[in-house]
């Protein structure tokens, strides 16, 4: 079995305006994993995922996909297999089939899906209970993060980034779109690299995780690795993030 | 009757001032303390428009097609800058970018107007070129302001929505398709509401000139449709061209959104 790593990142800054905001990233992310980076608001988490999905000009280091310079890559396609969900995704006007179908504008094989597929790919995220010609914008957030899963798993991604996905929902909610979350890796075969600050979240789900904290990978490693303390050592204001040794 | 006008003298235009002292009247009616500036703009009027008067008449005089064109390079010029200058959030490299469009967009209308509808000869007599040059750019620089105006704020409005299409995989063009259109749509709405209106509830300024100087009012009309439809496809060309033009400096070559140009 090949144990190329999904993403290696080698000494990755990132400096928007001049202020760093990733402050030499190296790590390898695992293939097939249902990886975590967990980090405090502000720690980089969203930088960091942009940077593998293409959103984020890289100022220094290397990005490798699969072996492959990123950099090398034509942006749309490692954009298509590296399939991103925002923390607050974009809703367009329109039904959730006009939604489902955004990418077809520029892309022929969604544009000419058949209704029964749309479906299906609202099935598939738990959406079982909303019609085509719903209007998108009328959902509840977790819908429409439901709705943006189903949009971005169209395009058949191999690796789905998810930044904060759960943010603006109750914990009963965030608790369902992670579940989901486990049964698409598990059934599509899907590598996944979420990020998020609340560990309690999304600690159980983890195969392999990243502790991301002032720009700085901190820790790294298999998630039964890790002493819940330690990490949540992390998060409490008292630690001191600039001066502690890296892992 | 047509070829004849009224003639307005020195001694005439200073019985128009009786129109100035009745809105001091009415300022004063009002407690506006607005009198000082009213004599000051009243003033200076008449002495930039008098000084413009014997421009035009040394202008007119030139009969030659380096002066016309320098005469027009400049006037672009002017006009580029000013629509530059209108820029309420920077865009990078957007007046050498105006420059260009308004250059291309009047080569191609004033050469079509000039040439193929007027069929002036030679083109460059004053007398028609500079009128039709200053409506159009004129008409060029309100227009591509306000659309780039619109359209920064139409990416900002949609920065979530660009970057979820950049991140599914489209291009830059794709991505801000939405922001081009709705920021075009926005610049020709006024323009087809004056094409819809006109003659019916308001007489266009050129139009009226005309008339009153003499000009029969089939032929004003005339000219006045024509200058209609230019200014509408001339809002539209600069327009095009700018916005072709700037919306690429919105993404680096890597199809990322520069998120620091909205903010």
């Amino acid at each position: 079995m090949s144990a190329t790593p999904l993403f290696t990142l080698k000494d990755i800054h990132f400096r928007p305006n001049g202020k760093p905001v990733l402050k030499g990233i190296d790590l390898e992310i695992p293939d097939h994993e249902l990886v975590v980076i967990l980090g405090p608001s502000g720690s980089g988490k969203s930088s960091l995922l942009r940077v593998l999905n293409g959103l984020n000009l890289i100022h220094a280091g290397q990005l490798h996909y699969r072996g492959e310079d990123a950099l090398e890559l034509d942006p749309r396609d490692l954009r298509r297999q590296v399939g991103m969900v925002f923390q607050q995704s974009a809703i367009f006007a329109g039904s959730l089939a006009d939604n489902l179908k955004v990418a077809g504008r520029w892309d022929e094989s969604i544009r000419t899906l058949g209704e029964m597929r749309l479906r299906e790919a609202l099935d598939q995220v738990g959406l079982h209970d909303k019609a085509l010609g719903d209007a998108a914008r009328d959902l509840s957030g977790g819908e429409q993060q439901r709705l943006a899963l189903a949009r971005t798993l169209l395009n058949q991604p191999q690796v789905l980034l998810l930044d904060e996905v759960t943010a603006h929902l109750d914990p009963g909610r965030a608790g369902e779109i992670m579940n989901l979350v486990v049964h698409l890796h598990q059934t599509l075969k899907i590598s996944i690299i979420a990020v998020s600050h609340d560990i309690h979240l999304m600690l159980p789900f983890a195969d392999h995780l990243a502790i991301l904290d002032a720009g700085r990978i901190r820790q790294v490693g298999p998630s039964h690795s890790f002493e819940k303390r330690e990490i949540e050592a992390f998060f409490s204001p008292s630690s001191s993030r600039e001066s502690g040794n890296g892992q | 009757m047509a070829n004849e006008y009224y003639q307005l003298s020195w001694w005439d235009l200073l019985i128009s001032l009786v129109f100035i002292l009745m809105t001091i009247g009415m300022i004063r009616f009002w407690r506006l303390n607005l009198g000082g500036s009213l004599v000051i703009g009243t003033i200076r009027s008449f002495a930039q428009l008098t000084f413009m008067g014997y421009a035009l008449t040394f202008i007119f005089n030139q009969q030659h097609w380096a002066f016309m064109t320098g005469l027009l390079l400049l006037m672009i010029l002017v006009a580029s800058y000013e629509a530059y200058r209108r820029q309420q959030k920077r865009i990078p490299k957007f007046f050498p970018m105006v420059l260009g469009s308004l250059t291309l967009t009047a080569i191609i209308i004033l050469g079509t107007a000039l040439h193929f509808i007027l069929d002036v000869k030679p083109w460059y007599n004053p007398y028609v070129a500079i009128p039709i040059a200053g409506m159009m750019l004129g008409n060029a620089m309100n227009s591509v302001s306000l659309t780039a105006n619109r359209f920064v704020a139409e990416m900002e409005h949609r920065e979530k929505e660009i970057e979820t299409l950049l991140s599914l995989g489209a291009t830059p063009k794709q991505a801000a398709l939405d922001a081009l259109r709705e920021s075009i749509r926005a610049s020709l709405i006024p323009s087809i509401n004056t094409l819809m209106t006109v003659g019916l509830v308001q007489l266009p300024g050129m139009m009226t000139g005309q008339i009153l100087a003499g000009v029969s009012p089939a032929l004003a009309v005339r000219y006045q449709i024509m200058i209609m439809y230019m200014w509408v496809t001339t809002a539209t060309m600069v327009n095009t061209f700018t916005l072709t033009l700037i919306y690429r400096r919105y993404f680096t070559a890597r199809m990322q959104l520069r998120r620091e140009l909205l903010h």
